[in-house]
């Protein structure tokens, strides 16, 4: 009896570990003392939220907020860190190329792209050879978010320009704001003047906006910490058991803490 | 005496304890109770007890109640739910709770004079995921009243709600329409536009309509 509870405590041990050791996670820079920059060339966002994990209460419709998604995302993340600083693609491209980068989407898709960004997570060589001198890397995102949890997710991959992946990872944060109960005391009736209306709605929706803030800004710090990391190696796992020790000596050197 | 006062007490802990049961049976007040009555409703959506309640959230749920419980009534949809429907898809303080009731419209499919209002006011509502699903449900609908709205929200200063306008018109049997999508396929500026265009007008084309 005892025998087969070892072999199974083994067994699961085993496959945590296995399961941990191959971490999506993969980070790959050849010099990391040289300051980077990225140009953000997509960042695809969920129509709707009607995960059933993660959004007990459902908002749909959300593609309105996916453009103070992004900009909330590139300037949280040059703020965060020096060692980084990502661009809108559509900055540094001319026009007339960017102009000819898809940006439609299906009519049905389940994921958009915001204003200035490109639909597809790939782009032609011509795109990258006009990057060259201008920028480092280029960057191709997927965002989702659940306002009822609170919770931002962002997976991200960075390639250089001769296409090669440096670093593919997500950003995880959670809100601390907590959605308050924006109802009115409860009405009987509902007869609610249009002022009222608009002055409720405007509390909820800035609610909304103060959670995209803050779940992007969470993520980034989390990940702040990770940044040491990036080293010539594939083995990330391995790199995170050596250098934990030092991992704030490295964050205070590449300016990512301040 | 003290048989007067403890008396007394048990009827005031019988009074509670009733009231309080009492109020259990009747109101779904958190989110978790919602979801319980969605399970119970997705197997016998005509399990009035659970209807009932879920019309109560309707009523005096805060907004996350009120909101799903409008959700599982459109979703099963369930015809006691529809003058809910009606009643808070312009006037409830909450956006994401109008937004639902719109969408409960959208699942009964029901193309009356009064739906038909409804739609007209909250494509012209403040906020912009409330116009985006009430211009979802002008599509469903099909109805030629809705069809000026339609062709006016297409001036939205909001590229979300201008690409969700294009996308109700795809069904609407209207010589109008096709020389609307035309022209902004070709002047407007904002290419995901030009392309919601371009793809209706195909599926305009493949349908017959164009």
């Amino acid at each position: 009896m005892f025998k087969k509870l070892f072999i199974i405590i083994i067994l699961v041990i085993i496959s945590v570990f296995i399961l941990y050791s191959q971490n999506k996670n993969y980070i790959k820079m050849s010099d990391i003392s040289r300051k980077r920059t990225v140009a953000l060339a997509s960042f695809m966002v969920k129509r709707d939220m009607v995960n059933s994990k993660y959004d007990k209460v459902k908002y749909l419709n959300t593609e309105v907020y996916s453009e103070y998604m992004v900009n909330s995302f590139i300037s949280n993340f040059n703020n965060t860190n020096s060692f980084m600083t990502i661009v809108p693609l559509e900055d540094v491209l001319p026009k007339t190329l960017f102009n000819s980068l898809p940006m439609g989407f299906p009519l049905d898709s389940e994921y958009i792209a915001p204003l200035g960004y490109i639909s597809t997570n790939n782009v032609p060589d011509d795109v990258l050879k006009a990057l060259e001198g201008k920028v480092d890397s280029i960057m191709f995102a997927n965002a989702s978010l659940s306002f009822w949890s609170q919770r931002v997710f962002i997976d991200f991959s960075i390639y250089d320009l001769n296409r090669e992946l440096v670093w593919k990872d997500k950003f995880d944060g959670q809100s601390k704001h907590i959605i308050g109960d924006t109802s009115i005391t409860p009405k009987t009736g509902y007869a609610v003047i249009l002022e009222d209306v608009m002055n409720e709605q405007r509390k909820h929706e800035n609610e909304l906006y103060i959670i995209i803030t803050e779940s992007i800004s969470n993520s980034i710090n989390n990940m702040a910490m990770k940044f040491p990391m990036i080293f010539d190696t594939n083995d990330y796992f391995q790199m995170r058991k050596t250098f934990s020790l030092t991992n704030n000596n490295y964050a205070k050197e590449a300016e990512l803490i301040k | 005496m003290k048989r007067t006062k403890l008396f007394i007490l048990l009827i005031s802990f019988l009074t509670i304890v009733s009231i309080s049961c009492s109020q259990k049976r009747y109101t779904m007040r958190k989110l978790s109770d919602v979801n319980n009555a969605e399970a119970i409703i997705k197997k016998n959506p005509n399990h009035k007890a659970t209807i009932e309640k879920l019309l109560d959230a309707v009523e005096h749920g805060n907004n996350s109640v009120r909101a799903e419980a409008l959700w599982v009534l459109g979703e099963s949809r369930i015809p006691e739910g529809y003058e809910f429907f009606l009643k808070y898809a312009n006037d409830d303080p909450d956006f994401n709770v109008r937004i639902m009731a719109i969408r409960g419209i959208m699942k009964m499919e029901l193309n009356n004079d009064a739906s038909i209002e409804k739609i007209r006011i909250a494509i012209n509502d403040t906020s912009l995921p409330v116009q985006i699903e009430a211009l979802k449900v002008a599509g469903v609908l099909k109805d030629e009243r809705l069809l000026d709205t339609i062709l006016n929200s297409l001036s939205s200063k909001n590229r979300w709600v201008r690409m969700a306008s294009i996308k109700s018109l795809k069904d609407y049997d209207n010589a109008k329409v096709n020389r609307v999508l035309s022209k902004l396929k070709s002047i407007d500026r904002d290419k995901s536009i030009a392309d919601t265009a371009e793809q209706v007008m195909e599926y305009r084309k493949s349908i017959g309509l164009a």
